[in-house]
């Protein structure tokens, strides 16, 4: 029995720590924001673009961090990171009008004919779902229904109108459900990147020493449709396939 | 015989027969065809040359046997040649004949046989590759429309030569490609027009001047002479890797070429006949430009040379600068981007305009193309022009080149514009990015997010809501276990009470109030009579109160019952204007009275007692 409580004592001992230091973490990150943004108006964009992505690398993120990351890019003349950064961004803050400019800005500098990749097929349905909202509202849902024909076992209620009361919900969170199951797997196959170099060469097969029919500028947005170990088959918005090294995108 | 006369013998002898052997060892009788790879109706030269004896001593040869081959002509067309080697004259005498290939395939030539001083030479067997018309590269072609017409010309003696400057190019390098009409002397032509559109796939187009009346130029070709005028020239410039090819051109034209009644006879001017020339069909190889382009390249590729000027090296606040940029050399220059500028604070460039000026009368495109850019100094003080990056990639030396200009000091007078200037009705900047967003607007999520359907945690909560009405139904039970099973008994029995008074039920729903009286009391005196196993139903209320008594029911039972039916009389009469909550009072009264029946048994003996 004192082992147990000495167990028990250890075990939410070590859970308290790690609480501690992931509720600090945010501020150590926000201050590597902040030293990222001092050292963008100092107008030292190597150090800016460091510091931006060591806040990445922790596994943090805000549309607000991309955009930062974004424009530094734009000083140092990298249109493709620059493009990715900003439709990151734009992941996080849809509706920003300074991400659509800066976007605009940087393609139209770059000499980039492509204003974006549109959605296809059920993704144009499903891209701007939020599926965790209406997970979150299905199992709502739900659980009320079930929740109220565990209470509500009176006759006379279910009669009058009880099992509407009931299914309704029930079946309302059962579609929510499974619309944000199905949307969230719809979202997930459509994979999409930028060309993140000056230059990127798509290739007939997965080789270096391969043929290369095109050459797409950086910057430029194309669709994943599948792996091979460290490439990528990438389809332009023309149908036109090819393989490209996987570190020469920046996936979305 | 004197010693000196048996000498002269043995020397002449020595030099007779070794003049014999020297004429036997220089002989040689040798044959080829030319070209070895034909398309299908193009002619093929097969030559026989004699070396080494006069032309006295060679018997005319017989045409060889061929095999997909057509021979055009039963005689050798003969010529004698001298050429000095090794200090003395070579002589030799060449034979030849035509053939017209049959189809694709192999076309086989038999030795030939010649006889020289009774002495039987053979030539080797020659085999000639056929190919079709479209099967790509092959040489120009010669037909006639009108297929009774008699071919005096052949496409040695007419023909359109296509050249390309490179059959191995970069994407986006120039290839100059030609065509050249080739016809004998004293072949006449008239009425030439293009037969066919012409079309080079994957290529972009610049025409390239050529004069509309050539002079003709004299040229030898398949070792004759020829008078050859250039009918086009254009350059194209690949626009993907691979292989890429150059349609044939084709011209329709009327001839007129001589004709020999007979071998050796004169030379008779002909008809004009029309005739289809076409070009042979090229390809070119084209190779992807290399990777690690710089970060100003916009795939331009040639030679160029690079110039910047400044307008003024002064100017005041909100007034405009011109920086003028020329790019100049060959190349792909109607493609040609403007060039990079460098961002400069306090300088606002605006988009260029462009001028091109391209010289099409050389032999390759080249030519210049100015861009002017507008600059814009938003604050006073000194700035300095934007630098100009402009790389291209030489195909030549196989590397990309970037040319630079620095810039050049700009003195700046005034104060800074307002800050409207430059911005949008939104507030956007025009020509940057917008500012840093400040710590604040940044809402933190996490990176490493998987799609919410591969998330464990989603199928888990989906057992939430399931777990908890049965843990609250669980619960219920456990508090007050006879609760739940006397509700359940209830509900049971009074379903089939229920369902006894359902017209009535539905009668109140519809709100009509003295059919839900009547119908009430008609159910409810007819599920007595069944309770009551009666045949019929009472007729009046004495029957029935008769018949409940004999089943003993108790008093109290009778006379709810009594007042029920009272009730409904009353009210079917005299309905009250309401919200319905007096019929459904008395709706429940009514089951609850049936259900209080219902606690009673009928008795074998047709008693009701207390179950």
């Amino acid at each position: 029995m004192h082992a147990l409580w000495l167990r028990l004592v250890f075990w939410l001992g070590t859970l308290g720590l790690v609480a501690t230091s992931a509720a600090a973490q945010p501020d150590s990150l926000l201050r590597r924001f902040e030293t990222a943004n001092e050292a963008y108006a100092q107008g030292r964009y190597e150090r800016a673009v460091e510091d931006y992505r060591a806040v990445l690398d922790a596994g943090m993120a805000s549309g607000a961090l991309y955009h930062n990351l974004g424009n530094a890019y734009v000083r140092l003349d990298r249109t493709g990171p620059a493009v990715w950064a900003y439709e990151k961004a734009r992941q996080l803050r849809p509706e920003d009008p300074r991400l659509r400019h800066n976007l605009e800005f940087v393609r139209a500098q770059a000499g980039l004919t492509q204003v974006g990749l549109p959605l296809r097929g059920l993704t144009t349905l499903v891209g701007g779902w939020w599926p965790g909202l209406l997970f979150g509202l299905g199992v709502v849902a739900l659980g009320g229904g079930l929740l109220v024909a565990a209470l509500r076992d009176e006759a006379d209620w279910w009669r009058a109108g009880g099992k509407v009361r009931v299914w309704g919900p029930v079946v309302a969170g059962g579609l929510l459900i499974g619309g944000a199951l199905g949307g969230s797997y719809v979202q997930a196959q459509e994979r999409r990147a930028v060309v993140m170099e000056d230059a990127l060469s798509l290739r007939r097969i997965p080789a270096l020493g391969a043929a290369a029919d095109t050459t797409l500028q950086g910057g430029t947005m194309v669709r994943i449709r599948g792996r091979q170990e460290d490439w990528v088959r990438v389809q332009l918005p023309n149908r036109i396939t090819g393989w490209a090294p996987a570190q020469a995108l920046g996936t979305l | 015989m004197p010693a000196r006369t048996v000498l002269f013998f043995v020397v002449l002898n020595l030099l007779l027969s070794g003049g014999a052997h020297g004429q036997e060892a220089t002989v040689r009788v040798t044959a080829q065809a030319e070209p070895m790879t034909v398309t299908v109706g193009s002619a093929v030269v097969l030559t026989v040359r004699v070396e080494g004896v006069p032309a006295t001593v060679v018997r005319t040869p017989k045409r060889p046997a061929t095999v997909n081959l057509e021979p055009r002509q039963q005689y050798p067309d003969t010529r004698r040649t001298r050429s000095p080697q090794d200090g003395t004259i070579q002589r030799a005498l060449t034979y030849s004949w035509r053939f017209r290939a049959r189809r694709a395939g192999t076309a086989r030539i038999q030795p030939v046989t010649v006889v020289i001083q009774g002495k039987e030479y053979s030539t080797s067997p020659i085999q000639v590759q056929v190919t079709s018309p479209s099967a790509g590269t092959s040489g120009p072609t010669l037909e006639y429309p009108d297929s009774a017409a008699r071919a005096s010309l052949d496409e040695r003696d007419l023909f359109v030569q296509a050249t390309a400057t490179t059959d191995r190019a970069y994407q986006n390098e120039q290839v100059v490609v030609d065509y050249r009409l080739f016809y004998r002397p004293g072949i006449r032509l008239r009425h030439s027009r293009l037969a066919d559109s012409w079309d080079a796939p994957g290529f972009w187009r610049e025409e390239l001047n050529v004069a509309s009346r050539p002079t003709p130029q004299m040229q030898r070709a398949y070792g004759q002479r020829y008078e050859t005028v250039v009918l086009k020239r254009v350059s194209l410039f690949p626009t993907r890797p691979g292989t890429l090819r150059v349609d044939p051109l084709r011209i329709e034209t009327e001839a007129q070429g001589t004709v020999r009644m007979q071998q050796g006879g004169p030379a008779l001017r002909g008809r004009f006949q029309p005739v289809q020339l076409a070009s042979q069909r090229l390809s070119v190889q084209v190779r992807p430009l290399p990777a690690a382009a710089p970060g100003s390249f916009d795939g331009t590729v040639g030679q160029f040379s690079m110039s910047t000027r400044v307008e003024a090296d002064s100017a005041a606040v909100g007034d405009p600068v011109s920086l003028t940029v020329q790019i100049e050399g060959r190349g792909n220059l109607t493609t040609l981007s403007p060039p990079r500028l460098d961002s400069v604070p306090g300088l606002v460039a605006y988009e260029p305009t462009v001028e091109a000026d391209l010289v099409r009368n050389g032999p390759q495109l080249r030519g210049s193309k100015t861009f002017t850019y507008t600059l814009v100094p938003q604050a006073g003080g000194r700035h300095t022009t934007p630098a100009v990056r402009f790389s291209y990639f030489n195909p030549e030396a196989g590397q990309y080149e970037t040319l630079r200009s620095q810039g050049t000091p700009l003195q700046v007078m005034g104060t800074a514009a307002a800050q409207a200037v430059g911005r949008t009705g939104d507030g956007l900047p025009v020509g940057n990015v917008t500012g840093l967003m400040a710590a604040d607007e940044a809402h933190w999520v996490r990176t490493a997010r998987r799609p919410l359907y591969r998330q464990p945690w989603v199928y888990l909560s989906l057992l939430v809501p399931i777990l908890l009405a049965g843990g609250v139904v669980v619960y219920r039970r456990r508090k007050s276990p006879g609760a739940t099973t006397d509700r359940a008994s209830q509900a049971a029995a009074s379903s089939p009470t229920a369902a006894r008074l359902q017209a009535a039920r539905r009668r109140l729903e519809d709100g009509d109030g003295a059919a839900f009286y009547d119908t009430l009391k008609r159910e409810l005196r007819s599920a007595l009579a069944d309770r009551l196993e009666l045949d019929s139903t009472p007729r009046t209320r004495a029957d029935l109160d008769r018949h409940l008594q004999r089943h003993d029911v108790p008093p109290t039972l009778r006379d709810r019952v009594s007042k029920l039916l009272d009730r409904c009389d009353e009210r079917r009469y005299a309905p009250s204007a309401g919200s319905g909550t007096g019929e459904r009072e008395l709706l429940d009264e009514a089951e609850a009275l049936l259900r209080q029946l219902d606690s009673h048994r009928v008795s074998t003996d047709g008693s009701l007692t207390a179950r």
